[in-house]
């Protein structure tokens, strides 16, 4: 898919959670709905496979984030597969998220961790990151248990691996 | 644990293992360090297709998630065209690549020598790690001009038919090109073998060739002794066309370390023509615009840049060597194809081997007619210079009148021991396999077949007057011969011919006249070769200037 | 030669003459049958008067010595010497034929003597050059037999320098071989050593790494985790990164 269209998508989006007033939630949530696509190949496949009719595919999200996520979230995720585009919602949420931070004169940086990260924890870690790269950070928090301790955090194609994983790759590699 | 016993001689402790696990422990520290990560956008054919990676150099290499490596060769605006040296089957799209800012290098030293690894100079003859090694870059330019100096010293490869007509220089690059089965790899193998004693480390770089005939040629090496001097670089038919294209490459890094280091270095690349094939492949994959025979437009490129690092380098630089011997397969005789014509035109020289004359018995099948090195008559010693004479012209003429004579026309008395000649010369410039001649042997047996020693034999005795010739010179002459290995001089002609002539008078043809008249057939053969000269002196001429 | 036959042809002329001479004498002493026929018939008349008167007279006894006065005339008066016309002719003879014989045979008898005196000589020559060939022949057997001697004791002498050599060679290039050996087989253990070490290493390293994965996996309680977090979070603001 082009970037031209995944643009569209995200600019899309980020005005209806902008004209909802409720753009912070929107944009939270359909984050989480994304990186949690990402990690689901099955559930991804699922929804961008042109055998099941659009409905179903549809009712499926609803099925999925109901109860779980705002209204209008659901409506947008519901949209997006409704257009056929529900295998590239990982990437249309990306460059909305990153469109976002944009806005607000911010970098996007993913982090990952073992464990939810308290919003002390959270400003410290923007701020350490100013103070190291110079660039202001608006930080998303993905949870995925296979970093097994600490953080990583990627900002565009730059990675700071601090996790227990990559010190044991590491470990592996040394003795390898 | 207690001890692990392999065999008698061979314990190992664990505390070997308990303190190497602990040097690399001690190495550890886990560092948190920024790095810049790529995806992969699409793999297949053992090409990669990387996405980010701004920074990323040509020909650096590139680290996939499950530890592979590739090597990046296509830099484009939106991505990275990298080749994967190894199987791709682990690398998935989306899957992050790391830029490790190496450059390809290979490990390099005297801890390769008796060795066989592969292009990336890892130990695949499962003797262990490799020890006395230094990483080096595998693509360095050439030296330039100030850094090298013609060449003189010799290159011995053992084979009377080159040494004598073709001679070959240390740092020189000599191509060798036939069709398929017409024994180039047993000339390389030859000259390798013939190194034994030398001081010269041999590289043999085989590349897409079946791993049988591989195996087949490091036993010949380890059984005649020659793998204590040399090193293996195998690409084998089933590597990944990277691989095939890169072994050249790093061989010769192998090679010019020691050339840097003041020593005399021999690579064989076996052969250039199927490298060219694995590089059009990797290309075409990569997507780089076919030119002709659907080479890519750098292929000159390809093998300049590999024989240019062949040199002899000047003595402010060590005096070092790297001599190269290219391969060349040709099909069906066709040297104007574009391969061939590019390594013709990069090389100091070639060694044609022709199929006629191989399947007519003459063996190697060198054709002295066109084959040429352009620089080797300056490194060749004296002796054999004394030796060769006007063999070359000798056999010119005698090509030309065999041709005539095949018509049955009657030739006069000069062209009929011309001919004559020629018959035995021919004889006598064959050779087995894996036999290599040192200098000293080739000296005698040349001279005695320049001189007309030969004329009154019988074509099938050549061979026996050679070997008893040889036979009565290593015992009654050991200090001539070991005067020409040493020095490459004859000291006194006169007495050098002269015990050729005590063996020749005493020498028991198989025939019943040839005893008798051999006095007389000296008295001859020096007039025939006044003849010679001074009948064709245009030859003369055009032999210099070759 | 010549002279000599010619000394010889001339004695023999010289013996012709004088027996042709001597011939002559004698021949005029004695007579011949016919005249001392007619002698003894003159004497007989002159003693007797006529013949017929003694046959008439019946004078038997002088017929009868008249008889044998005859018949001593029949009988030769010399054996040896000829009667003289016999002489003349066979000296006439004897001359024309030694003057034949003068003329054509001698030359030619000269010739043949010459031509076999010539073979002779030349027979003489070629013997003698046999004999000298039949020397050098033998000198140069014996030079040869002396050469082959000689060569044979080089050869032999050769031979055993060779032999030596060969077995010292042999025995040099055993020993490197044994060396080799040693030093390959010495090479293959330490090679297979190094190797064994190297896979006993990964593996172990694989295993130590293994099991400490698990123990993290596990393990990781929540205030390790924040300790974890919070270290990295200083390491970033630290510029470690």
């Amino acid at each position: 898919m082009p970037d031209e269209r995944l643009d569209g998508y995200a600019e899309a989006l980020l005005a209806v959670a902008a004209a909802e007033g409720q753009s912070t939630l929107i944009e939270d949530e359909l984050f989480r709905i994304g990186e949690a696509l990402r990690a689901n190949d099955e559930l991804l496949a699922a929804l961008s496979d042109s055998r099941f009719p659009i409905e179903r595919r549809q009712g499926v999200v609803e099925d999925l984030l109901g109860d779980k996520a705002s209204a209008v979230t659901t409506a947008l995720v519901s949209m997006v597969v409704g257009t056929g585009h529900g295998g590239h919602l990982p990437d249309i949420v990306d460059a909305m998220v990153a469109r976002g931070a944009a806005t607000r004169d911010r970098v996007l940086a993913k982090v990952r961790s073992a464990i939810e990260l308290t919003e002390d924890q959270k400003t410290r870690l923007a701020q350490a990151i100013k103070s190291s790269t110079g660039t202001d950070v608006e930080i998303r928090v993905i949870i995925d248990e296979s970093v097994l301790g600490g953080l990583v955090t990627e900002i565009g194609d730059d990675v700071i691996d601090g996790s227990v994983r990559h010190r044991q790759s590491q470990l592996r590699e040394n003795f390898g | 644990m207690s001890d692990l016993t392999i065999n008698t001689a061979l314990t190992i402790n664990t505390d070997d293992i308990a303190a190497a696990i602990r040097g690399n422990l001690d190495e550890f520290t886990p560092s948190l360090e920024q790095t810049t990560v790529g995806r992969v956008l699409e793999v297949g054919d053992g090409i990669a297709r990387v996405s980010g990676l701004p920074g990323a150099a040509v020909n650096e290499m590139l680290r996939f998630e499950n530890g592979l490596v590739g090597l990046a060769l296509n830099l484009d605006e939106e991505s990275i065209g990298a080749v994967v040296l190894g199987d791709v089957e682990g690398i998935v799209e989306g899957q992050a690549v790391v830029a490790t800012g190496d450059i390809l290098s290979v490990p390099v030293g005297d801890g390769l020598l008796s060795r066989v690894v592969n292009p990336l100079g890892e130990p695949i003859d499962g003797k262990g790690p490799l020890t006395n090694v230094e990483p080096r870059r595998m693509e360095i330019q050439a030296p330039g001009i100030t850094g090298r100096k013609p060449v003189h010293e010799p290159m011995q490869t053992g084979i009377k038919s080159i040494d004598s007509l073709i001679p070959i220089g240390r740092g020189q690059r000599e191509l060798i090109i036939g069709d398929r089965k017409t024994g180039k790899t047993t000339v390389a193998l030859d000259t390798i073998l013939n190194q034994r004693g030398q001081g010269v480390k041999c590289i043999y770089v085989a590349i897409g060739q079946k791993a049988s005939t591989v195996a087949q040629s490091v036993a010949t090496l380890e059984e005649l002794g020659a793998m204590e001097y040399t090193v293996v670089v195998n690409a084998p038919a089933s590597d990944p066309a990277p691989f095939k294209f890169l072994a050249p490459y790093g061989g010769c890094a192998i090679g010019q370390h020691w050339m840097e280091n003041g020593e005399h270095a021999l690579i064989v690349y076996d052969d250039l023509s199927k490298q060219a094939e694995a590089y059009r492949q990797v290309s075409l994959l990569l997507r780089r615009p076919p030119g002709r025979e659907a080479f890519p437009g750098d292929v000159f490129y390809l093998h300049s840049r590999l024989l240019e690092r062949a040199a002899k380098l000047s003595d402010e630089r060590g005096a070092g060597s790297l001599t190269a011997l290219p391969i060349i397969e040709t099909k069906a005789g066709d040297v104007s194809a574009f391969i061939p014509t590019n390594v013709i035109s990069i090389t100091d020289g070639q060694i044609f081997l022709q199929d006629d004359l191989f399947k007519s018995g003459i063996r190697p099948a060198v054709d002295v007619g066109i084959s040429v090195s352009r620089v080797g008559s300056a490194a060749q010693v004296s002796a054999m210079k004394a030796a060769t004479g006007t063999l070359k012209g000798d056999l010119q003429q005698f090509r030309e009148l065999e041709a005539f004579a095949a018509f049955g026309s009657d030739l006069d008395a000069v062209s009929s021991a011309q001919l004559e000649r020629g018959y035995r010369l021919t004889e006598l410039l064959k050779q087995g396999v894996n036999s290599p001649y040192p200098v000293d042997e080739q000296a005698v047996s040349i001279y005695a077949g320049t001189r007309g020693y030969l004329d009154k034999l019988e074509v099938e005795d050549v061979m026996r007057f050679e070997s008893e010739l040889l036979d009565w010179f290593r015992t009654r002459h050991r200090e001539v011969m070991a005067k020409i290995r040493s020095e490459g001089v004859i000291d006194d002609e006169e007495a050098f011919e002269a015990a050729i002539a005590a063996f020749a008078d005493q020498f028991a043809g198989s025939s019943i006249d040839t005893a008798e008249p051999e006095a007389e057939a000296q008295g001859e053969a020096h007039s025939d070769m006044v003849d010679s000269e001074t009948t064709l002196p245009e030859e003369e001429i055009t032999r210099d200037e070759i | 030669m010549t002279a000599t036959i010619r000394r010889l042809a001339g004695a023999f002329g010289l013996v012709g003459v004088l027996v042709v001479l001597g011939a002559v004498p004698a021949a005029a002493v004695g007579e011949t049958t016919g005249s001392c026929v007619i002698e003894e018939v003159g004497r007989a008349e002159d003693k007797y008067g006529s013949l017929d008167v003694l046959e008439e007279t019946h004078q038997e006894d002088k017929l009868k010595k008249f008889g044998e006065d005859l018949e001593k005339c029949v009988e030769a008066p010399s054996p040896i010497i000829p009667e003289l016309d016999e002489i003349i002719w066979g000296g006439a003879a004897f001359l024309i034929l030694f003057g034949f014989m003068w003329w054509k045979g001698f030359p030619a008898v000269q010739r043949a003597m010459q031509a076999r005196s010539e073979k002779i000589a030349a027979d003489l020559d070629a013997a003698e050059q046999a004999k000298t060939q039949a020397t050098t022949v033998l000198a140069d057997h014996e030079a040869q037999l002396a050469g082959a001697k000689a060569e044979a004791a080089q050869i032999i002498e050769d031979a055993r320098a060779q032999a030596d050599l060969v077995a010292a060679e042999i025995q040099a290039r055993a020993n490197e071989e044994v060396a080799q050996m040693r030093a390959r087989a010495a090479a293959d253990i330490e090679s297979a050593r190094s190797q064994a070490v190297s896979d006993l290493r990964g593996v172990v390293a694989d295993i130590a790494v293994g099991a400490a994965e698990r123990v993290i996996q596990s393990n990781l309680d929540v205030d390790t985790q924040r300790a974890l977090v919070d270290a990295y979070i200083d390491e970033v603001a630290g510029g470690n990164a």
